[in-house]
């Protein structure tokens, strides 16, 4: 059951996007942080049940989220979307737990396809 | 000036830097799968710049102190501009097993050599910028401007037609190779407008 | 992509087959698919022939040279690839047409490679344009040639000007030297006839007053006869008492011998300048470097005596054939550069030896040494490093000059904060073909 959502992207733009393409089903409350620092403390505090993030951002980036959610043994799932899409940057997520990755540019139904795979609805 | 910043508002910035951010990363993905090996392009920042402002903010660093070799290769379309890419020749020899050079290399190969990395290097980056944004843009093909000078005495005064320009500084670097090369992407300001409306019909669809 | 209709693409196929350019369609295996009369023409090989075969098999030479790069980065990153004449001069070696003009022996080609994509935007084949460059290029290389003459001829030119230049301040240096070199003689010839009689009336003087002391002793030794109640006795003991005669006696000795030697010196300083100038003899002749330094050091020992303590360390030298008061000159910048170096206190060292036909010697200083920008440029004309009004800039210059004219070579080392070291080479017999003023010499200069 997801109770809420947190995204995080330094670009306002690009949240927005994720947040459109998300599946209708979900009618929770959506937090949203600009880089990597934002984003943990949103996470302590309000403890989403999933977690969409960029990799490439100021301060802290998503691969530094990722080692910081898997040493507390956190098991929030976390979708990345980067732009950065070369093969290492997606094996590196995926060894830092991230549960699945998208490609920027987000196309139709990228995000609710992952989340069905996922069974997040 | 201000009526330049006014037009770059921050939630077109954004969309920009978003854009250009996603370009960058494709070209790096497909300039990784050309020479076999991971490939990084620095995020680029851009801004609105004449060519005072430019040629200041270019002294300052440290990078672009080392004598270097300018290439420059025009584009035009909607998307109108010049990408000017510096490379430090000295490790070229290198490059040359990556671009599928044989055999001994002469100072010819290693100049069509560095013109192709420039082709590829503006090519990539703005191909994504274009067809994320659905505009159109060509080439012509790339020339040597200089070799071996300081990159700040290339942007003099009368050196250039543009008043202003929207300036991308991109670095891109190739792991386990010594080679590494700047990219400055130049908007001219007629590519301002166009550049704008299509950020806005980005910006309208959310 | 839009279908044409019949009659336009039927123009479009004549357009390819008579375009003036060199056309080739490949695909993702570099196979070519269309090939127009152009390159039908120019290579020899028919359409027919040519389609369906890999462009790397029709045409090895293009193979391993960066041309399937190109080919990859267009397929993949869906950009433009060229080549230009000017580094690759031909893509295909197709045999120039005008070569009956002669020229060019292979038509010089620029070449691009353009993607061409499916309605997904994904690149399925690669049109490879070929133009015929060789007018262009032959322009352009008459072109490079004559800018590549004319920058010749500009820097003959400037040569020619700078050693116009160079001539002129050696002219001016000189005519300086000359009029200095004159005016020390004129002085050393004034000052010579006082001194002259000054001196043999010193030597007179001291004759005389050595006979009245001994006369005054002579004096003093009846001193116990007289009466010393005799009327006179006590004004000559007050007069004794008032000059002080004990002291008086020992000090007329010292003023005198201090008087001869004051003169000796100044005869000494009258002869360095004498030979400093040598105004009297402006000729090559076999000359003591030695002397010649020790008299120069003399002149300006004004100048560094309150900076520098020498240090001399000579060897055995021979007999050197130069302008020794040219040589003289050049030791006189060193030593007073080498001074004006030293901030507080320091030590010039001069060190002489000799080396293949020649002699060299070396001046050394203690001074904050020669930035390392500026020590390629040192022997320039005006160009100094002492503050405005200081320096002409001409010393260096001069001294060059000086030393290519002997065939000799100057050389410099500094190290900032360390100081500096200038050597000399001066061959033996360099006076033999003074005549023949070509002699080429070197300059080197290198910083630690």
């Amino acid at each position: 059951m997801i109770n809420s959502i947190l995204v995080v992207d330094d670009s306002k733009m690009s949240r927005k996007l994720i947040i459109r393409s998300m599946p209708e089903e979900w009618d929770v409350p959506i937090y949203q942080a600009a880089n990597g620092i934002e984003a943990l403390e949103i996470f302590h505090e309000k403890k989403p049940d999933v977690v969409f993030l960029d990799l490439t951002m100021p301060e802290l980036d998503g691969f530094g989220v990722l080692e910081a959610l898997q040493k507390e043994n956190n098991k929030v799932p976390v979708i990345v979307i980067s732009a950065d899409v070369q093969t290492q940057a997606y094996e590196r997520a995926i060894t830092l737990g991230a549960k699945a990755f998208i490609q920027k540019p987000l196309s139709g139904d990228d995000v609710k396809k992952v989340v069905q795979e996922l069974r997040l609805l | 000036m201000i009526k330049l910043n006014e037009k770059f508002n921050e939630d077109r910035r954004d969309a920009l830097q978003e854009v250009v951010n996603i370009a960058m990363g494709q070209a790096g993905d497909s300039m990784a799968k050309l020479f076999d090996t991971f490939v990084e392009l620095s995020i680029p920042k851009f801004h609105v710049s004449n060519i005072d402002q430019l040629r200041e903010s270019l002294a300052g660093k440290e990078e672009y102190r080392e004598k270097m070799t300018v290439l420059r290769q025009p584009f035009s379309g909607e998307l109108e501009g010049e990408g000017i890419t510096l490379f430090n020749t000295s490790g070229t020899h290198e490059l040359a097993t990556l671009m599928g050079y044989e055999g001994e290399i002469t100072l010819n190969n290693e100049r069509e050599m560095i013109l192709d990395v420039c082709s590829i290097l503006v090519g990539a980056c703005l191909n994504g910028i274009a067809s994320q944004l659905d505009m159109s843009v060509s080439y012509t093909a790339p020339s040597v401007v200089v070799a071996n000078t300081g990159i700040a005495d290339f942007f003099t005064a009368g050196s250039t037609n543009w008043s202003y320009a929207l300036v991308m500084e991109i670095r891109l670097t190739l792991e386990q190779h010594s080679f590494s090369s700047n990219m400055l992407l130049f908007l001219a300001e007629d590519s301002f407008e166009p550049l704008i409306q299509r950020l806005d019909i980005l910006l309208d669809e959310l | 992509m839009s279908t044409l209709p019949q009659e336009t693409s039927t123009l479009v196929n004549m357009a390819v087959s008579q375009i003036n350019a060199g056309i080739v369609i490949l695909d993702e295996h570099s196979n070519i698919v269309l090939w127009n009369r152009f390159m039908e023409i120019h290579s020899g090989i028919k359409s027919s022939e040519a389609v369906g075969n890999s462009l790397f098999e029709l045409f090895p030479e293009t193979a391993g040279s960066g041309i399937e790069k190109k080919i990859k980065s267009v397929f993949l990153l869906k950009n433009l690839a060229f080549t230009s004449w000017e580094y690759r001069p031909y893509l295909f070696k197709f045999p120039n047409p005008r070569s009956v003009m002669g020229g060019e022996k292979y038509m010089l080609q620029d070449c691009t490679f353009s993607p061409m994509t499916d309605e997904s935007g994904k690149v399925t084949h690669i049109c490879l344009s070929v133009f015929d460059a060789t007018n262009t290029a032959s322009f352009q290389q008459k072109l490079l040639r004559t800018s590549a003459s004319l920058i010749k001829q500009r820097n003959k030119l400037s040569a020619l000007n700078r050693k116009l230049e160079e001539a002129q301040n050696q002219l001016l240096q000189s005519e300086k030297m000359a009029a200095i070199g004159q005016l020390a003689a004129g002085v050393a010839h004034e000052i010579n006839n006082p001194i002259g009689y000054v001196n043999s009336n010193v030597s007179s003087l001291e004759g005389y007053i050595s006979e009245m002391l001994k006369l005054l002793s002579a004096y003093e030794e009846c001193d116990s006869l007289l009466d010393h109640n005799h009327e006179l006795a006590q004004p000559l003991k007050q007069a004794k008492n008032d000059v002080d005669l004990e002291y008086l006696k020992e000090d007329l000795t010292d003023l005198i011998s201090e008087s001869k030697e004051g003169l000796v010196r100044v005869k000494r300083i009258v002869q360095d300048l004498k030979d400093f100038s040598h105004v009297d003899e402006c000729e090559w002749q076999a000359t003591d470097i030695h002397q010649g330094i020790d008299s120069t050091i003399n002149v300006v020992n004004n100048e560094i005596k309150y900076k520098a303590e020498v240090v001399k360390n000579y060897a055995e030298l021979p007999l050197v054939t130069c302008l020794s008061s040219q040589i003289n000159q050049v030791i006189m910048n060193l030593l007073i550069n080498a001074a004006h170096a030293i901030e507080e206190h320091g030590i010039i060292t001069i060190t002489t030896g000799t080396e293949e036909n020649g002699i060299w010697l070396e001046i050394e200083d203690t001074g904050s040494g020669i930035p390392e920008e500026k020590i390629g440029r040192i022997f320039e004309p005006f160009f100094t490093t002492k503050p405005v009004g200081s320096g002409t800039g001409l010393g260096l210059s001069l001294s060059y000059n000086i030393i290519q004219k002997h065939k000799g070579k100057i050389s410099v080392e500094s190290e900032l904060g360390k100081g500096t070291k200038f050597h000399i080479w001066l061959p033996i017999d360099a006076g033999i073909t003074h005549d023949l003023d070509t002699g080429a010499s070197t300059i080197q200069a290198k910083t630690n």
